[in-house]
């Protein structure tokens, strides 16, 4: 996620975090047997699901609105109750103080870095194991690779992606008019890119080659575009957890180093790490080029009235290995502390929420990518995307995009913290303060820390 | 005629004392005044842009947000529709001022309790016990989250207003502002009120408190501003919406892959706007509160 959330409810996480890993957990979250239709047929009564989730504004409503349709679909039955619980980050603090308290809710919409710690908490039932014994309901092949890549741990999808993201580049077609590069000046890779930024800044006065919003999200997705894993071993996805971060391997040092360079070089824009500030001064015609998530699109273009294209994520690996890493948010069935009907209809709602007319209506409402790869042949999607060449990069992007270690993203309990951990150096680094390689050997050193911490906290 | 002339006379020597006045020191109160003007019109700018850039900004489309224009040739009610509908904000200013006066009330009763407790009976430990209170200062909040979370769900009192405010009925600060506001009121005023009869709680809230009102407005000033800014501890105890405070209702606004300013600011102008026109509606009797308990 872009968005950095309130500090205090940050610091809370981490230290409920660390107080919840102490209780010695490694499980992959198997809680026993997963119900299926049955135990939701043997429910006396109406079942609640309580569906806690962080989506504010417009995305809050196209939820509330699917939930809607749901009840209504399930009445007597199931009734699902969305609570927005503030900020990803303060849902997850809430979650962990109720993970201490037993009173989580049914189904939680949390964030992509909190995966890591959902699958040591032990508190969920896999999805893959819900989806087995719930034939019919959600076929886990329908949903897009890249996204099951991320939200699976030792090859098994622990949660349901329902709002996801991945980085974009946006171009303004005026700007590297301006500076004389043919309309198309190949975009694919990171040098092509940072080739452009530096022509525009060198050609165009006042105007900026590149913008990124300068979160620690960025240095992952050079670092998955690179090939190369983010954590070791295999980013916590093939054998066992995550034991140290990798910031200075070759490939990673090279990509990043590119862009570092245009920062102290002055081509690079520095808008801070707010996603919203990096999209504004590309509305203003300021900067040639902004790396900003897909959930951008809409805000781009409402606000751009200059002609601009969406393309994707440049790589600097080889394509078969490198790709981007999904962002956005993904559901999870709680266990422990609900019944077996109630972990039915959970899911029975969490394949609601996946299937693709629910998809594309969301993905409609708030730019979010669908996850669900039938949502492409929907009549009325194919109508959209042919009228919007912005969305149709974002679904190109996830479908290219392999399953490999590499774009899957470090798997960890300890990322928040080392998201921390990694932003201070870069920015320093960035702003030409500290020495690139020094910056990435202080941030490596952090975060294993970190790591260190986390895993003696949570037994691993 | 006598009865004319003799009240303009000293009308005359009080209108040429005064004439006379000014002429005297005027190049130095010129100066003055301008600075003052100048002081004051830096300040009003200091205070008043960020209030004009909300308001503006709330009723900005959002192309001209994206420009940040500053002088509008266009204005749209559209970012205040979007906040009301997305976020139930009336019910939760209700929550709020609720919050705001139990939470404030609970603060001053029972740190002037504890204050006078402190200064005017004489106690053996009464030292300690105020060096404990000041310690708690230095314990940071979010180490209290999670302590509090369990005590306030155990109590059964989550998703309620009790629930929101009952960790801060007691406060530190306040109590140690009005233990030392105590402490510099004359004592023999106190001795003289207890000779007279009178017992320890009508010596506080009939001797002692009036006394001290410029303290406990500063008291009463800060532990209102707390509750009414709270933020996480609400959000964690309440699950309705209708339970929850503006500042929720705010952050509710808040679009985490891409975010609307304008409707953010719109939000923002819906909770700033009551407590502007309380200010401005109240200052008079703000102003003339601060004036009576001007030192003495």
């Amino acid at each position: 996620m872009r968005r950095s959330a309130s500090a205090l409810a940050a610091l809370v996480a981490l230290a409920a975090l660390s107080g919840c890993g102490g209780n010695g957990k490694n499980d992959t979250g198997d809680s026993g047997q997963a119900p299926g239709p049955e135990a939701l047929k043997a429910a006396k009564g109406p079942v609640t699901v309580t569906l806690w989730h962080g989506l504010g504004d417009t995305n809050a409503v196209a939820l509330q609105k699917l939930v809607g349709r749901f009840n209504a679909q399930h009445r007597g039955k199931i009734e699902v109750k969305a609570v927005y619980q503030g900020q990803y980050p303060d849902v997850l603090a809430k979650y962990t103080a109720a993970i201490r308290d037993k009173s989580t809710p049914s189904l939680l919409l949390s964030y992509d870095i909190s995966t890591g710690f959902l699958h040591d908490a032990g508190q969920t039932v896999p999805a893959q194991d819900l989806a087995e014994a719930n034939p019919g309901t959600l076929s886990l092949d329908d949903i897009r690779p890249a996204a099951r890549n991320y939200y699976s741990a030792q090859g098994k999808l622990m949660a349901v992606p329902f709002n996801t993201s991945m980085p974009m580049l946006y171009v303004n077609d005026d700007l590297l008019k301006k500076a004389g590069l043919p309309a198309n000046t190949p975009l694919n890779t990171l040098d092509q890119v940072v080739a452009a930024a530096k022509t525009v800044h060198r050609k165009v006065p006042k105007a900026g080659g590149l913008v990124q919003p300068f979160d620690t999200w960025w240095i992952e997705q050079l670092t998955a575009a690179a090939g190369v894993p983010y954590c070791a071993p295999d980013n916590g996805r093939k054998g066992g957890a995550a034991s140290s971060v990798k910031l200075t391997s070759p490939q990673q040092r090279k990509a990043i180093g590119a862009v570092s360079d245009l920062y102290t070089s002055g081509a690079g824009l520095d808008t801070g790490e707010d996603g919203s500030n990096a999209v504004t001064a590309f509305q203003q015609g300021k900067v040639a080029m902004m790396f900003n998530s897909s959930g951008a699109a809409g805000k781009v273009k409402e606000g751009a009235d200059f002609p601009y294209r969406a393309l994707p994520y440049p790589l600097s690996g080889p394509a078969a290995t490198s790709g981007p890493v999904v962002g956005g948010a993904a559901l999870w069935v709680n266990g422990p502390g609900h019944s077996a009907a109630e972990q039915a209809a959970s899911w029975q709602v969490a394949a609601f929420l996946a299937s693709p007319a629910s998809q594309e209506e969301f993905s409609r409402a708030t730019g979010y990518a669908p996850i669900n790869k039938k949502v492409d042949a929907l009549p009325g999607q194919r109508k959209t995307l042919a009228a919007r060449p912005d969305l149709k990069a974002v679904i190109d992007q996830f479908n290219k995009t392999p399953a490999t270690t590499a774009a899957a993203g470090c798997l960890t309990g300890a990322m928040p913290a080392v998201r921390a951990d990694v932003l201070g150096p870069i920015q320093s680094a960035f702003a030409g303060k500290t020495p690139l390689d020094t910056a990435l050997r202080n941030a490596e050193s952090a975060a294993n820390r970190d790591i260190d911490r986390y895993r003696e906290q949570a037994g691993q | 005629m006598t009865v004319t002339t003799t009240p303009t006379r000293p009308t005359v020597t009080e209108a040429t004392a005064a004439a006379r006045r000014p002429r005297r020191s005027r190049p130095p109160l010129r100066a003055r005044d301008t600075v003052r003007w100048l002081w004051l019109v830096a300040l009003t700018v200091v205070i008043g842009f960020p209030v004009y850039v909300t308001l503006l900004t709330g009723l900005l489309p959002p192309q001209d947000v994206a420009h940040g224009t500053l002088l509008p040739t266009r204005l749209t009610l559209d970012n205040f529709r979007e906040a009301l509908r997305n976020v139930p904000f009336g019910q939760q200013y209700v929550v709020s001022v609720l919050v705001t006066a139990l939470q404030t009330g609970g603060q001053l009763l029972t740190s002037s309790l504890a204050a006078y407790a402190l200064v005017f009976p004489r106690w053996r430990g009464r030292a300690v016990a105020f060096a404990v209170i000041v310690a708690t200062l230095a314990i940071p909040g979010e180490s209290l989250v999670i302590p509090n979370y369990e005590l306030v769900t155990g109590l059964g009192l989550r998703d309620s207003l009790l629930g929101i405010t009952l960790p801060f009925l007691a406060a530190g600060y306040p109590v140690f502002l009005l233990r030392q506001a105590f402490l510099t009121l004359p004592r023999e005023v106190w001795e003289a009120a207890r000779l007279d009869g009178c017992g320890d709680l009508r010596c506080l809230f009939l001797v002692v408190l009036p006394m001290a009102r410029p303290q406990v407005t500063a008291a009463t000033l800060w532990s209102a501003l707390a509750a009414w800014n709270g933020y996480f501890w609400p959000l964690l105890i309440t699950d309705s919406p209708d339970r929850r405070t503006v500042q929720v209702g705010i952050s509710q606004l808040v679009n985490a892959e891409s975010t609307s300013p304008g409707v953010i600011y719109a939000g923002t102008t819906l909770v700033l706007l009551p407590t502007l026109l309380l200010v401005i509606v109240g200052q008079r009797f703000l102003l003339r509160g601060l004036a009576r308990t001007s030192p003495r």
